[in-house]
């Protein structure tokens, strides 16, 4: 499944061969690579023309500034979806930029293959067009109203939380909420089965398309962890061995 | 026989001479002593029985005259100085002659007597009894310095195999106190070889980590490059390769990350059943082995535990992949409760490696080259298991095959 629209892609890797055979199979996929290799570049590249990248994809070491830092900074200003790329001895950086608001992460050494379906999944889920449950809504124009015109169901209420579906907005205790794609397309699936416990590898398979095998804790953990500190730490409850649950 | 009986041995052996020696010694000059004074005594009655003699013509005190009898050399003794002489002779019983001259006539006494009388006795009876509670003192001395001395030295033993153990190098010193003494003076050089030892073992982790590190961009970048090329033969030969290398160069940082001896578990709760099946099924989607060549048995109930995923992954992958590369088919995975055990029916562990917290691991691994693979991927499953508090021995059941057996700690 190739977009057929070129997306843009911010590779931000500062060792050279890594960097332009990296650049070279993302655009062989169709992507639209600009290549960096400096992280402060990487964040003049994102302040000057942010909206013209569709996703970023980021080693964590890197000179100037960290992945991790670059990131978080990104994070402070947009939802933009970051990818980053780990070594896979370094759990610490994992998490660290998992809690710096990455979407997802790629192992070094990587199969080129994983690095580009997650890319792949990862500009879905930033795609405007809303899950199928609210197939039938219209352009992602965002001007939907909550509860002005939606049908039953367009808005549900979990507690303090207000998810409308067609519009794709969350506001707790009537303030808007930016959630990224990823924490989005997360609570939407626990939305889905609301009340009911969703296992970690049926949401990484929903969520983020990973294989079933493939049980990343983390992924999951920090990604529950930021949605919980953005809708309130009770909203979602986690049932020890198992997953997670919305509370209604 | 210990060290310390030995010089509590040697202590008693050499006082109770001493003392036997002192004993004889105080017999002898008691004895010595009587013999003198008996001696004078029989000497000054000859001189008293010499002067009534002299002036009344009588003899007193058993005197004789001229007795034939008398030893020559007592008789000469007088002929030659005129004046008095005594001879003791003989040995338990003495003989004891007192003679003098008186005029052309030699008056004699003869007495015997036995010089160990009964106060010779008592003085003897004393020596023994004090010489009895010298040797029990000093046997008492003896097996308490010569156990004090054993017992640092035990516990030197037993700290440097502690130490040697992967405990902390430096500790024999204070294990034995700060005396200066032989036994301080083997604690120090023992205890500066365990530090240069360690300080060696330090700078070869840092290089192998270095190493490691230096070759992980340019080997990644290897792979991605690799990656770009066409399907061909040799194509796929230089991506296979390139990794294989990649993979290597990871496990290489695993282990020096490992051995640096810094690393935490990050401890969640899973299911143990699961994290069984979501190996094999990864090491099945990854393309590492095939589906029929493992059989994965787990427990019916669910087997929650406290443990840190990520790590208890890197064993399971480690044990199922060993056996299918070094083993044969078919690798059997079972779960029951918190224990793992791994099985499969090729030639076995080699010797080395047997056991609990196998350190063979580690000398195999650096001198293997019978088989196509590393040994590292043991070196890793037993550094991960260390770090997650599980257990895991190896071992070759009396049937065939190797045994790789992991026991998670039960959640508190």
């Amino acid at each position: 499944m190739t977009a057929p629209v070129a997306r843009r892609v911010l590779l931000v890797e500062d060792d050279a061969v890594i960097g332009e055979a990296t650049s070279l199979h993302l655009e062989r996929s169709g992507h639209a690579v600009t290549w960096v290799t400096d992280g402060l570049d990487a964040w003049s590249a994102f302040t000057e023309a942010g909206a013209a990248y569709d996703v970023v994809v980021s080693d964590v070491m890197l000179p100037g500034l960290d992945g991790v830092t670059l990131c978080r900074r990104i994070r402070e200003v947009s939802t933009l979806p970051v990818l980053l790329l780990s070594a896979r001895s370094d759990p610490v950086d994992v998490v660290g930029g998992l809690e710096a608001g990455a979407d997802d992460y790629v192992t070094k050494p990587f199969d080129v293959q994983v690095l580009l379906a997650r890319v792949r999944s990862v500009l879905r889920r930033a795609e405007p067009s809303p899950p199928a449950s609210s197939a039938a809504s219209g352009g992602p124009a965002g001007a939907a109203v909550p509860g002005a015109s939606g049908g039953p169901g367009a808005v549900e209420r979990y507690g303090d939380v207000e998810l409308d579906r067609r519009a794709l907005t969350v506001r707790v205790g009537g303030a808007p909420v930016a959630l990224t794609p990823t924490e989005l397309r997360l609570l939407l699936e626990l939305a889905d089965a609301a009340g009911a416990v969703v296992s970690r590898s049926a949401l990484l398979s929903r969520v983020w398309d990973h294989d079933e095998w493939h049980d990343d804790a983390h992924l999951v953990n920090v990604h529950v962890q930021r949605l919980r500190a953005k809708i309130g730490a009770d909203a979602i409850e986690t049932v020890r061995g198992f997953g997670y649950k919305l509370v209604r | 026989m210990s060290l310390r009986l030995r010089i509590a041995t040697t202590i008693t052996g050499v006082v109770l001479v001493a003392v036997a020696a002192l004993g004889v010694a105080v017999h002898l000059l008691v004895v010595l002593d009587r013999v003198h004074e008996t001696r004078a005594s029989a000497d000054e009655r000859m001189r008293t029985a010499m002067e009534i003699y002299e002036r009344t013509g009588l003899l007193s005190f058993d005197a004789r005259v001229d007795d034939p009898d008398l030893p020559g050399e007592v008789a000469d003794e007088v002929e030659a100085d005129g004046s008095r002489a005594t001879l003791v002779s003989g040995g338990g019983t003495r003989e004891l002659w007192a003679a003098g001259r008186v005029g052309d006539e030699v008056l004699s006494t003869r007495t015997t007597f036995r010089p160990a009388d009964a106060q010779v006795a008592a003085v003897d009876r004393a020596l023994v009894l004090a010489g009895a509670v010298t040797v029990v003192l000093a046997a008492g001395v003896g097996l308490l310095v010569a156990g004090r001395l054993a017992r640092r030295l035990r516990v030197a033993a037993r700290t440097a195999r502690s130490v040697a153990g992967g405990g902390d190098p430096g500790a024999l010193r204070a294990a034995v106190g700060d005396r200066r003494d032989e036994v301080g003076d083997l604690a120090d050089a023992v205890d500066a070889m365990a530090a240069r030892l360690a300080s060696r073992l330090r700078a070869e982790q840092r290089f192998t980590a270095d190493v490691a590190h230096d070759l992980r961009t340019p080997v990644t970048g290897l792979a991605t490059a690799a990656a770009l090329l066409d399907d061909s033969r040799p194509a796929q030969l230089v991506r296979e390769r390139a990794t294989t290398l990649a993979g290597l160069v990871e496990d290489l940082l695993e282990v020096s990350r490992l051995d640096s001896g810094g690393e935490v578990a990050d401890l969640d709760v899973l299911d143990v059943r699961e994290a069984v099946l979501g190996s094999v099924r990864r090491g099945v989607a990854t393309g590492e082995y095939d589906a029929a060549d493992v059989v994965v048995r787990t427990g019916d109930e669910p087997v929650l535990v406290q443990t840190d995923p990520r790590r208890l992954e890197r064993v399971l992958s480690n044990l199922v992949r060993n056996a299918v590369r070094h083993g044969a088919p078919p690798v059997e995975v079972v779960q029951t409760g918190c224990e793992v055990v791994v099985r499969d029916h090729g030639p076995g562990f080699p010797e080395p490696l047997l056991g609990d917290a196998p350190d063979g691991v580690r000398r195999l691994s650096a001198s293997s080259r019978r088989t196509g693979g590393t040994g590292l991927g043991l070196v890793i499953a037993t550094g991960q298991a260390a770090v997650i508090d599980a257990r895991l021995s190896l071992d070759n059941p009396p049937d065939g095959g190797a045994r790789a057996r992991l026991v998670l700690p039960a959640d508190r």
